[in-house]
């Protein structure tokens, strides 16, 4: 007669259960004894960088006031800087103003007498050429309309708003010159 | 039943604790520990950068630096130079040999709202003198301090002579000056480099004609030009 025993599987039952418990506490431990690892691991890094913010600070201190023992130079350079970022600016539109100036008088010929010679703001150039003789206002005319270029500077309007003759006065010419650039 | 569950007492407990831990300590930690690390690393920056300053600052030339200051504030000056321009103006044209009248100033008001940028004033007068001379006085009068531009220019040749005869010309210049910037910027601001057209621009404005020195006469403004600046970096 066959017999059936079903203590022993209860007993393996109980045997594997009480294994997983056991390793399920186990487990747990260690799960336990790694957080704290990471828990005195995280501790011990947060204690390193604030040693490191306070040898910072320290070091931003000693900085900050050698910085600011120098300053004076500092200013001056600021100083320097500020000054000559707007002089490059004027010097630049200066240099126009006196090519300008240098062109058109060595546009001027002998014998042509100049009335009301202004630059304007625009760097335009207008005046008034007068002369009694002929040949010389044609001279001064030639050589307006030959020339293209005086150094630099180079014309992009030659204008000449009015020719007039009185027979006391001679030849007198209105006169608008600009320059590209 | 309660037996069935005392087995897992203990993980109950672990999560509970580890739960609790993280709520507590870890949570807190982190955060700290995250903020640090970025405040550090800032700092760190600050250091590197205000200790390449202080090293850049000490690299400098004292007597250079301030030898540029004094050419850049005689051509462009701090204040406005009515008593330099009228010095100047003469002076050149006693070395241009040309007659100087019929001046005309217009200082205006200074501009408070703008302090750091460039504050001009015009100023017109008429010069006589042969074409030759007024043509010198004009090319040398933006190379003369305070610095000026020519800004319109009315000449009127008396005849037709051109080379020997006299001129007249009526100038209006404009007269440039700028107030000093108010502060040095941040701390940590890079230390400002001059470029090569800057220190150009040096060479060139220390070649400026200078009118004769002016000494007044009664105890006027500060000796140490860049006092306030210092005082109030001291009061941050």
């Amino acid at each position: 007669m066959n017999s059936i025993n079903f203590l022993k599987d209860k007993a393996v039952a109980i045997q594997r259960k009480s294994k997983v418990i056991f390793w399920l506490n186990l487990s747990s431990f260690i799960f336990l004894g790694l957080y704290i690892l990471v828990l005195v691991v995280s501790f011990s890094y947060q204690l390193i960088l604030k040693k490191q913010a306070d040898d910072l600070e320290r070091k931003f201190q000693a900085a900050k006031q050698e910085v600011e023992s120098l300053s004076g130079i500092e200013t001056k350079q600021v100083y320097l800087k500020n000054k000559l970022t707007s002089l490059q600016d004027i010097l630049a539109s200066q240099k126009e103003n006196q090519q300008i100036t240098e062109a058109v008088f060595n546009l001027i010929p002998e014998g042509i007498a100049i009335n009301g010679f202004i630059i304007d703001e625009k760097g335009g150039v207008s005046f008034s050429a007068s002369s009694k003789s002929f040949r010389a206002v044609k001279d001064f005319l030639d050589g307006m309309e030959s020339t293209s270029q005086i150094g630099d500077l180079v014309f992009s309007q030659i204008k000449i708003k009015n020719i007039n003759y009185d027979a006391e006065k001679g030849y007198s010419l209105g006169i608008y010159l600009s320059f590209k650039g | 039943m309660i037996e069935k569950y005392k087995q897992y007492t203990i993980p109950s407990i672990i999560i509970v604790v580890i739960f609790t831990l993280t709520l507590v300590l870890l949570k807190p930690i982190l955060g700290k520990t995250l903020s640090l690390s970025k405040e550090n690393k800032d700092n760190a920056k600050m250091v590197a950068k205000l200790v390449e300053k202080s090293e850049k600052l000490k690299a400098v030339d004292q007597a250079e630096i301030e030898s540029k200051v004094l050419a850049v504030e005689n051509v462009f000056p701090s204040r406005k130079p009515v008593l330099n321009l009228l010095a100047s103006l003469e002076q050149l044209s006693l070395d241009e040999q040309v007659g100087f009248a019929g001046i005309e100033l217009k200082p205006g008001q200074i501009d408070e709202k703008v302090k750091s940028k460039v504050q001009n004033f015009d100023i017109s007068f008429s010069v006589e003198g042969k074409l030759n001379n007024i043509s010198s006085f004009i090319n040398k009068l933006e190379k003369t301090s305070p610095l000026m531009r020519i800004n319109k220019m009315d000449l009127n040749m008396i005849s037709e002579s051109s080379l020997s005869s006299n001129l007249k010309i009526v100038l209006l210049v404009k007269v440039f000056y700028q107030l000093p910037p108010d502060d040095v910027g941040k701390l940590d601001a890079p230390f400002p480099i001059l470029t090569q057209d800057e220190v150009n621009i040096i060479e060139r404005i220390s070649a400026f004609k200078s009118p004769p020195a002016l000494k007044p006469n009664a105890p006027t403004g500060k000796k140490d030009f860049f006092s306030s600046f210092s005082n109030d970096n001291q009061g941050d």
